[in-house]
């Protein structure tokens, strides 16, 4: 790895229109760090998660991902090494699950697994032929879990990931976060809830009011 | 712009259409049963359906035609198009790619509708088939780049859905203008000359174009501008 930080953000703040989201946000994560992020609803949590996988500009303040600014031009160079686990499963509903994967990993030229062998790594393989529409909450999470095991990510950034997991799912979270570390990578994860964070998390940040403490 | 990125779009988008079945399930029998409607409310004077069946076509093609461009504009799931800005796909082929999946399944509608309007509405022989055929693809391509543009443009936005009608709509219109008249140009005399069929050729190709230019170029700052 040839930072010595993987990401680093000062005094960043986000807002939609006149609504400040997120008015101040200051971190650091290095190699091997899992970053916990807890905060109520509403209180900017996916809205910073996006600042951090380079798919939103900050409006104000300055940052770093994986060596490139935040808003630069660089950043399309490092995104293929960020795996992201949104708020909302990123399957179309009409495909089926195995559909939806393959799509993510052709995608992603460097996938190391099959879409085959990572529905069977998070228990799917008996639906793989179900469309998505017609899967559970819990299953969509599933799905969507098992698109981070299709290739390698230096950072991992994940929004409420035990979010419709059951206690049986709830191990493929900590095993995709102990993968990139293991690769000296880093993760951000963030949950209203702190208990959440716990298990997995090195330390933890708490965003209230917009501001990261 | 990538070729390989291209075509995996394209085979994306359609996969979804297959499963989804919406263009050859549900908006294309629709567009029959409304030309097959119109025939009927005329009475059985063929001379009067002959006659209308191509402005029949190209309001049926401007209708339903609208509503696929619509849904295009509007359908797509906002984690997937993250997905795909992460993937490192260029913006540009991705734009590409979409467009033309649009493409494919407005020229699947209006083959069916031009044949739907030939078979129900008996109209006068055509003198210029082929530029009746390049007035159907140039709506299609303009159609399909407004439709690709509109989603670009309103991703995210709460209220996506009715911001893309309100504009579909609109920048449709001067589409089928041009189109309606190349295809009553083709119909009539089929000469290219200034005035007849060669302007409102023109018209659609310098409308096409820029549309396709300006998609193409504006996909990565419009991507990065958005967020």
């Amino acid at each position: 790895m040839a930072t010595k930080t993987l990401l680093r953000l000062r005094e960043v703040a986000v807002s939609a229109g006149l609504v400040p989201i997120v008015a101040s946000a200051s971190m650091e994560v290095a190699p091997r760090e899992c970053v916990g992020i807890s905060g109520p609803n509403g209180s900017g949590k996916t809205t910073l998660l996006r600042v951090l996988a380079t798919l939103r500009p900050p409006d104000r303040g300055e940052g770093e991902v994986l060596g490139e600014a935040l808003g630069g031009p660089g950043v399309r160079n490092i995104r293929p090494r960020i795996g992201l686990l949104g708020h909302e499963p990123a399957l179309a509903p009409e495909l089926s699950l195995l559909d939806n994967l393959r799509f993510h990993a052709r995608l992603r030229s460097g996938s190391t697994k099959s879409a085959e062998e990572v529905l069977e790594t998070v228990g799917l393989k008996g639906a793989m032929d179900r469309r998505a529409s017609d899967c559970s909450a819990g299953m969509l999470r599933r799905a969507d879990l098992a698109r981070l095991f299709l290739h390698s990510p230096d950072l991992l950034l994940l929004d409420e990931p035990t979010d419709g997991l059951d206690r049986d799912a709830r191990p493929l979270v900590a095993a995709a976060i102990e993968a990139c570390l293991e690769r000296d990578g880093a993760a951000v994860v963030v949950s209203h809830d702190a208990s959440n964070l716990a298990e997995t998390s090195t330390r933890i940040h708490h965003l209230d009011g917009g501001v990261l403490r | 712009m990538n070729l390989h990125h291209i075509l995996l779009i394209v085979r994306h988008e359609l996969a979804v259409e297959r499963r989804a079945a919406e263009v050859v399930g549900l908006v294309t029998p629709f567009a029959l049963a409304a030309l097959l409607v119109l025939p009927i409310a005329l009475g059985i004077d063929q001379a009067t359906t002959s006659r209308v069946g191509f402005a029949a076509f190209w309001m049926i093609s401007l209708l339903f035609g609208g509503q696929i461009a619509w849904r295009q504009a509007t359908g797509h799931v906002r984690a997937v198009t993250d997905q795909v800005r992460l993937s490192g796909i260029d913006p540009a082929s991705a734009f590409f790619g979409r467009f033309l999946a649009n493409l494919i399944l407005l020229v699947l509608l209006m083959t069916i509708s031009l044949l739907g309007t030939i078979v129900l509405f008996s109209p006068p022989p055509i003198a210029a088939a082929h530029w009746l055929g390049a007035g159907v693809l140039l709506f299609a391509i303009g159609l399909a780049v407004i439709a690709t543009v509109i989603s670009d443009l309103t991703i995210g936005l709460r209220s996506r859905g009715a911001i893309a009608a309100l504009l579909v709509g609109p920048l449709a219109i001067p589409l089928v203008v041009a189109a309606a008249q190349v295809g009553q140009a083709a119909t009539v005399s089929g000469q290219l000359r200034p005035g007849g069929i060669l302007t409102w050729v023109l018209v659609l190709v310098l409308i096409d174009l820029i549309g396709i230019i300006a998609g193409v170029l504006t996909a990565r700052p419009l991507e990065e501008t958005l967020g």
